[in-house]
C-alpha cells in the first residue's frame, strides 16, 4: 500500500534539537520549556520534509509575558534564566502565545510555570478570542473566556524533578495550521503536544481547532483512544474527544493487528477520528491532518518507510506523524 | 459531517415477499428460486427513483440441476425444479463484473432426512467451477473454491429450519455488476440476513483478482426466532466477509471506527449533536488469519449505523430516502420508496 499523502506538503521541522542537562532540575526544565517557546516564535532554522533548510511562514507569535518580575506586552522570556516557577499570586513566569493559522481566529497557548515544582506547570489554550491580557501580572496568569486545559499543575509535564538529556522536536505546517512537540528522554517519548486544525470537520462545528496531547509518557491508544484526553470547543461547548481508530471486536485495528500487513508487507497507519463525547457536542466531528494511528507492535521512534525514500513519518508512542528524513535523536 | 456519497450506481429488485409454506424445505426452496431469479434476469429492475431499469450485467447460470438432470443449462425454470433430497438442486452463477470466472454455487441439500434448510453455499474468486463431470448428488467443485456452507454442516443459508416463517427479499445490484446484496428479512422479528458477493473497494494491490462474499446465515436463536445477522456481533465481532488471497482461503472483520473497546455506533447511540445526522462509518476489510493479516480493502457503498436504529430507518429520514439500515449497516435505497412487510 502506498504511503499516505500529506495533507499539507509544507511541514517545517525543528527537530533533533539536543538538549543536555545544565545541571540543575531548575536549569533543565528552564532550558525545554524556553527552547519550545523559542523554536515556536522564531521563522528561521526549520527544515522541509526533505531535511533542507527552509524558514517557517507563520511562526507563534507572543501576545504577552511575564518573567516574574516584568508582566506585559512582549516576550521577556529571552533568555531560559526568564522561567520562574511559583505558584499562583506568588510572582511567576507565564506566557502567551498566538497562531491565527490553525483556525483564522486568534487561536492562544497559554504556558504558566504556576507551581513550586520545575516540573509542574499549566498548558492552556483558547480557540479564538485570545486571553484578557489588558492588565498582565506577575502574579497570575491571563484567563480567557473559553479556556481549556491540556495539562494541570498537578502533574508532571515531561517528567519527574530530576535532571536529564532530551531531545526536542517541534513541527509547525507553513501556514500554522498544525503544531507539534514532541519531548524525548532516554530513548521515550515523555511529552507530545498538537495544536490542529482538523479536517472533514462535521457542517455546524465553525472555526474548529483541537489540542491534545501526552505529559510524561507518549501518545498512547491508552490515553488517547481510551480516555478523552483531547479538547474540543464547539461554540460555547467545552467537548473532551476520544481519538478513534478503524477498529474490530472489542480493540483497535493498530492493537489487534501488531505486525506488519502480511500480504502487502506494509505497517497500518490508520486515519485518527476525532469523536466528541460532551454534550451537547456529542459525535464524530473531523479527522487530524497528518497523523495516525499505528501498531502496538511498532518500537517507540520507529521511521517509515525502510525501503525508498526513508524516513519519511515516525512513530511516537502509537501514533505516526511526519517526519524529515533525519534520524530521530532520542536520548 | 455530509451525508456519504455513492461509489456506485444501483438498481433494487425490492419487497419479493416469500409467504412461508408447508413446511422449513419448501420455503427454503422458494427462497433460493426467487433469488436466482432475481439476480439472473435482466428486466424488472427499479432504479433508485423508482423508474424501470435494465440490469446490464445479471448474474450468467453457469451450469445447475433440478435433481433430475445436471448440465450447463438453466434447470431451474419453476420452483418445483429446486429440490433437496439425496438428488438435490444446485445452480452455479457466474458475475464476470467480479471477476471473469467469479461464480456463486448454492443449493438446497440437506444433511438429514426432515424438514430442514440446510443448504450448501460456495464460490469460487477467480478459477470458476469445474463443470465436467457434473451430478444430480453432488454440487460442483472449483480449484480455488471457498466453501462457507458444506454439504453436512447444517447451516441455514437463507431460511431456519424450525418455525415456519414468512420472508420478504431486497435485491440490489451495482450497475456495473460489481456488487450485489440480497438482504432476507424475516418478517415476524424483522430479523435479517444477507448474502453479500462484491468486487471491493481500495483492495492493497497485492490481492490480486480481489472478491469478496459475505453470507450470515439464519442462525436459531431462542425457541424459532432467528437471530440478528447484519449487525456488529457478525460483521465485526466476528469474521464472515470471506475472501481468497493467493491460495488461502480468509474469512475477514468488518472494522469501523471505534474508541475505547467498542465501534462508534455501539458507542454514540444518538445523532451527532452538532450536525443533527446519524453515524455513519466506513467498512473496512481486516485479516487476522496468521500469514494473511492486515487491512485488506473497504465495502462499496455500505457503513455501519447507530445501534440505536432499527431495521428500515432511512438517511435522510424523509425525501430522499438515500441510505437504509438493515439494521445496523446502511446501503443504498429507492428515493422514498418503503420497505414492506406482509
Amino acid at each position: 500500500m502506498a504511503l499516505p499523502v500529506l495533507d499539507y506538503s509544507t511541514w517545517r521541522f525543528k527537530v533533533n534539537q539536543n538538549l543536555d542537562s545544565p545541571g540543575t532540575v531548575l536549569a533543565c526544565f528552564q532550558q525545554l520549556l524556553w527552547s519550545i517557546k523559542d523554536s515556536l516564535i522564531t521563522a528561521s532554522g526549520w527544515t522541509d520534509s526533505a531535511g533542507s533548510g527552509t524558514t517557517l511562514t507563520a511562526p507563534w507569535t507572543v501576545i504577552a509575558s511575564s518573567n516574574g518580575t516584568v508582566a506585559d506586552a512582549s516576550d521577556n522570556w529571552t533568555t531560559s534564566a526568564d522561567l520562574v516557577w511559583a505558584a499562583t499570586g506568588t510572582a511567576h513566569s507565564w506566557i502567551v502565545l498566538r497562531q491565527t493559522g490553525i483556525n483564522g481566529q486568534n487561536f492562544e497557548l497559554l504556558l504558566d510555570c504556576n507551581s513550586a515544582s520545575n516540573n509542574r506547570l499549566t498548558v492552556s489554550w483558547t480557540p479564538a478570542t485570545g486571553f484578557d491580557v489588558s492588565s498582565p501580572s506577575t502574579l497570575t496568569a491571563p484567563t480567557a473566556t473559553y479556556q481549556s486545559t491540556l495539562v494541570a499543575n498537578s502533574v508532571d509535564w515531561v517528567t519527574t524533578a530530576i535532571t536529564f538529556n532530551c531531545a526536542l522536536h517541534v513541527q509547525v505546517t507553513d501556514g500554522g495550521e498544525c503544531t507539534r512537540v514532541v519531548v524525548y528522554i532516554g530513548g521515550a517519548c515523555k511529552a507530545f503536544w498538537a495544536l490542529d486544525k482538523p479536517k472533514d470537520a462535521v457542517s455546524g462545528w465553525s472555526s474548529p481547532a483541537i489540542g491534545y496531547l501526552s505529559y510524561s509518557g507518549a501518545p498512547l491508544y491508552t490515553t488517547l483512544n481510551d480516555v478523552t484526553n483531547a479538547r474540543c470547543w464547539v461554540g460555547s461547548v467545552e467537548t473532551s474527544a476520544y481519538l478513534a481508530s478503524a477498529a474490530y471486536g472489542t480493540a483497535m485495528l493498530g492493537q489487534n493487528l501488531t505486525v506488519a500487513n502480511e500480504v502487502s508487507g506494509c505497517w497500518p497507519m490508520i486515519p485518527v477520528r476525532v469523536v466528541t463525547d460532551t454534550y451537547p457536542a456529542v459525535g464524530l466531528v473531523g479527522t487530524l491532518r497528518d497523523t495516525w494511528w499505528g501498531a502496538t507492535g511498532v518500537a517507540d521512534g520507529d521511521t517509515y518507510p525502510d525501503t525508498g525514500t526513508l524516513k519519511q513519518f515516525l512513530h511516537v508512542g502509537n501514533l505516526i506523524i511526519p517526519w524529515n528524513q533525519s534520524t530521530p535523536l532520542l536520548t | 459531517m455530509a451525508m456519504p456519497t455513492y461509489d456506485k450506481t444501483w438498481i433494487f429488485k425490492p419487497n419479493i415477499k416469500v409467504v412461508k409454506r408447508g413446511n422449513a424445505t419448501l420455503t427454503q426452496q422458494q427462497l433460493l428460486y426467487e433469488i436466482k431469479v432475481a439476480l439472473t434476469t435482466a428486466s424488472g429492475w427499479l432504479d433508485r427513483d423508482g423508474a424501470a431499469a435494465v440490469n446490464a450485467h445479471p448474474w450468467i447460470v453457469a451450469a445447475s440441476s433440478n435433481a433430475s438432470v445436471a448440465d450447463l443449462s438453466d434447470n431451474w425454470n419453476s420452483l418445483s425444479d429446486v429440490v433437496a433430497g439425496t438428488n438435490f438442486s444446485w445452480i452455479v452463477l457466474r458475475q464476470p463484473s467480479i471477476n471473469p470466472n467469479f461464480s456463486l454455487c448454492f443449493s438446497t441439500y440437506w444433511g438429514a432426512a426432515g424438514n430442514y434448510s440446510y443448504g450448501v453455499f460456495s464460490f469460487s474468486p477467480v478459477d470458476g467451477y469445474t463443470l465436467t463431470g457434473i451430478g444430480t448428488t453432488t454440487t460442483p467443485t472449483a480449484t480455488d473454491i471457498y466453501t462457507v456452507a458444506a454439504q453436512g454442516s447444517n447451516i441455514n443459508i437463507v431460511n431456519m429450519y424450525t418455525g415456519l416463517l414468512d420472508y420478504v427479499i431486497h435485491v440490489m445490484m451495482s450497475t456495473d455488476g460489481e456488487c450485489t446484496r440480497v438482504f432476507l428479512v424475516e418478517n415476524t422479528n424483522f430479523v435479517v440476513h444477507m448474502w453479500l458477493m462484491d468486487k471491493p473497494k481500495n483492495p492493497i494491490p497485492e490481492w490480486v483478482s480481489p472478491a469478496l462474499v459475505c453470507l450470515t446465515p439464519m442462525v436459531a436463536g431462542s425457541g424459532t426466532t432467528p437471530t440478528q445477522g447484519v449487525d456488529y456481533a457478525h460483521l465485526n465481532d466476528a469474521a464472515y466477509f470471506r475472501t481468497r488471497v493467493g491460495a488461502v482461503n480468509l474469512s475477514m472483520y468488518g472494522s469501523t471506527e471505534g474508541y475505547l473497546s467498542g465501534m462508534l455506533g455501539q458507542q454514540v447511540i444518538a445523532m451527532n449533536d452538532i450536525s443533527l445526522r446519524w453515524p455513519l462509518t466506513p467498512v473496512g476489510l481486516v485479516s487476522d488469519i496468521t500469514g494473511s493479516r492486515g487491512w485488506l480493502g473497504s465495502v462499496y457503498d455500505m457503513y455501519y449505523t447507530s445501534t440505536w436504529t432499527s431495521i428500515g430507518d432511512y438517511y435522510p429520514e424523509s425525501g430522499d430516502y438515500q441510505f437504509i439500515t438493515f439494521p445496523n449497516i446502511a446501503v443504498p435505497w429507492l428515493k422514498a420508496f418503503d420497505l414492506v412487510g406482509m
